[in-house]
């Protein structure tokens, strides 16, 4: 499995955002990105536009549309037509995301904590969903020192109670790009998991929908579970049992957007359900893997990194979870 | 076609369809929409809305954000386009004075292009938040032949 670091959550000048497309693919170039999804409020205007940029430029772009919508705001990648943003309502985001679905699209929740109006309009979720199975993705991180806000806090508590509710959510973050990046600011990165040398929007959608992914503010984290000859990466759907859980740092990778920051890792951990840790190792510097053998019982397993940012114990870095069932 | 509206707190988060009819014989869609107030002025007012946010928003004011830093506290209204065979797009931005063309060729950031087509096209104004009284909009709407300017 390789690696691609790129941001879900952008906006140009189609919308709300101060970048046209070609400088948007350019500050993600800088930002040392492979790839961007697109996802201006509203409206699907700036696809060409950015993609023709972006092939340019050698950036990957997955086209995508955030509705914006009066009751929260979806991310909903590869599907132009988005007209019924205007028509939800928290009584009808089941029917409406099983026709998104149907029509190939990819469903994330946005941001799920954020105030709502007035503060910032439409942007708290309010949506009374009972199909979580037509969404893929759960923005967890979202905006500017994600780490250390109290709203991504709840966005991960939430975010695993429905994984205990047997709801296969990818966990992402999302910069929600609309101007250049501060200075001395975390900002989280998602890395996509592809199996290819290069990234292509394909690569995106699919680590997005099948839970590929690892989020950090610093290092890249990685976790496989191995049982017998077989390794199986996060995203996997695996036979309750024994497994080596191997939980792997890579320091190097965007090293220079972060490693001055002020991130001190302290402690690695192996979450399940309830949020529980099931494994738990106190970070050595200069340390790049750890491994525990261990009995699964629960349905999922997540890796987190978590350590010091400016003085405030904070995760660093999680995985989305391998899944465990009963073997029938 | 010109339309004023009037829109209350009890409108937000209502859409409001505006029909309008293009007969043959033009090249684009000229669309002026504007409304006011923009802000919430009355500081007072505008605590107290964000002191009832802190409330509603637990997850939020836990953080203890910086109320002050919130205001001024603002309108939103965006600009929507239906031709007669679907969706254009959206002009959401917080511009309270915009301009918009539609054209076969090009159109404004946030709009598909799309020709003149003769038949009914929808321009909707959605209502994402008011904060003050009332909030005034104007929207007029030109039709141009080659050529033409507003």
């Amino acid at each position: 499995m390789n690696w691609f670091p790129v941001e879900l959550h952008c906006h140009t000048t189609h919308s709300d955002g101060t970048f046209t497309p070609a400088e948007l693919v350019r500050q993600a170039k800088a930002f040392g990105l492979a790839g961007i999804a697109l996802t201006d409020h509203n409206t699907a205007a700036g696809w060409e536009e950015t993609l023709s940029c972006a092939g340019e430029q050698g950036l990957c772009v997955l086209p995508g549309v955030e509705w914006t919508t009066y009751y929260g705001h979806m991310l909903v990648l590869r599907r132009k037509d988005c007209a019924d943003w205007m028509n939800l309502r928290p009584d009808n985001i089941d029917e409406a995301t099983a026709a998104i679905l149907a029509d190939g699209g990819t469903i994330g929740a946005a941001h799920p904590f954020r105030p709502g109006n007035p503060v910032g309009t439409g942007c708290c979720w309010e949506f009374s969903v009972r199909r979580w199975e037509n969404f893929r993705y759960y923005e967890v991180l979202s905006g500017a020192d994600p780490t250390l806000q109290a709203i991504n806090r709840k966005a991960l508590e939430t975010w695993t109670s429905l994984l205990d509710r047997g709801f296969r959510l990818t966990p992402t973050s999302g910069i929600d790009w609309h101007a250049p990046l501060k200075d001395g600011t975390t900002y989280a990165c998602t890395y996509v998991g592809a199996s290819g040398g290069d990234l292509t929007a394909g690569d995106m959608n699919a680590a997005v929908a099948f839970g590929r992914t690892s989020l950090t503010i610093g290092p890249l984290l990685t976790m496989t579970a191995d049982q017998g000859d077989r390794r199986y990466p996060v995203g996997s759907v695996c036979p309750k049992g024994g497994y080596t859980f191997s939980l792997r740092l890579d320091p190097q990778r965007r090293a220079t957007y972060w490693n001055r920051l002020g991130l001190l890792p302290g402690e690695w951990r192996l979450v399940t359900s309830g949020g529980r840790i099931l494994f738990q190792s106190p970070y050595r510097e200069n340390e790049c893997e750890i491994s525990s053998a261990l009995e699964v019982r629960t349905s999922w397993c997540r890796a987190e990194l978590w350590g010091n940012v400016r003085g405030r114990e904070s995760l660093i870095a999680l995985t989305a979870p391998i899944y465990f069932v009963k073997e029938s | 076609m010109l339309a004023d509206r009037t829109f209350a707190g009890g409108d937000t988060a209502s859409n409001t369809f505006l029909p309008f009819a293009v007969g043959q014989g033009y090249q684009s869609l000229l669309f002026q929409f504007s409304y006011e107030p923009k802000f919430l002025e009355d500081e007072k007012t505008a605590m107290e809305l964000l002191k009832e946010s802190l409330a509603k928003y637990g997850a939020w004011a836990e953080d203890r954000p910086d109320l002050k830093a919130c205001l001024p506290l603002q309108n939103l209204l965006t600009l929507s386009v239906f031709a007669p065979d679907g969706y254009l797009g959206c002009a959401h931005r917080q511009a309270p004075r915009q301009k918009h063309l539609i054209g076969g060729l090009s159109a404004s950031r946030g709009f598909l292009p799309h020709p003149v087509t003769e038949g009914i096209w929808k321009a909707v104004i959605n209502v994402h938040c008011v904060v003050t009284d009332s909030c005034n909009c104007r929207l007029r709407i030109c039709a141009l032949r080659e050529g033409e300017t507003a």
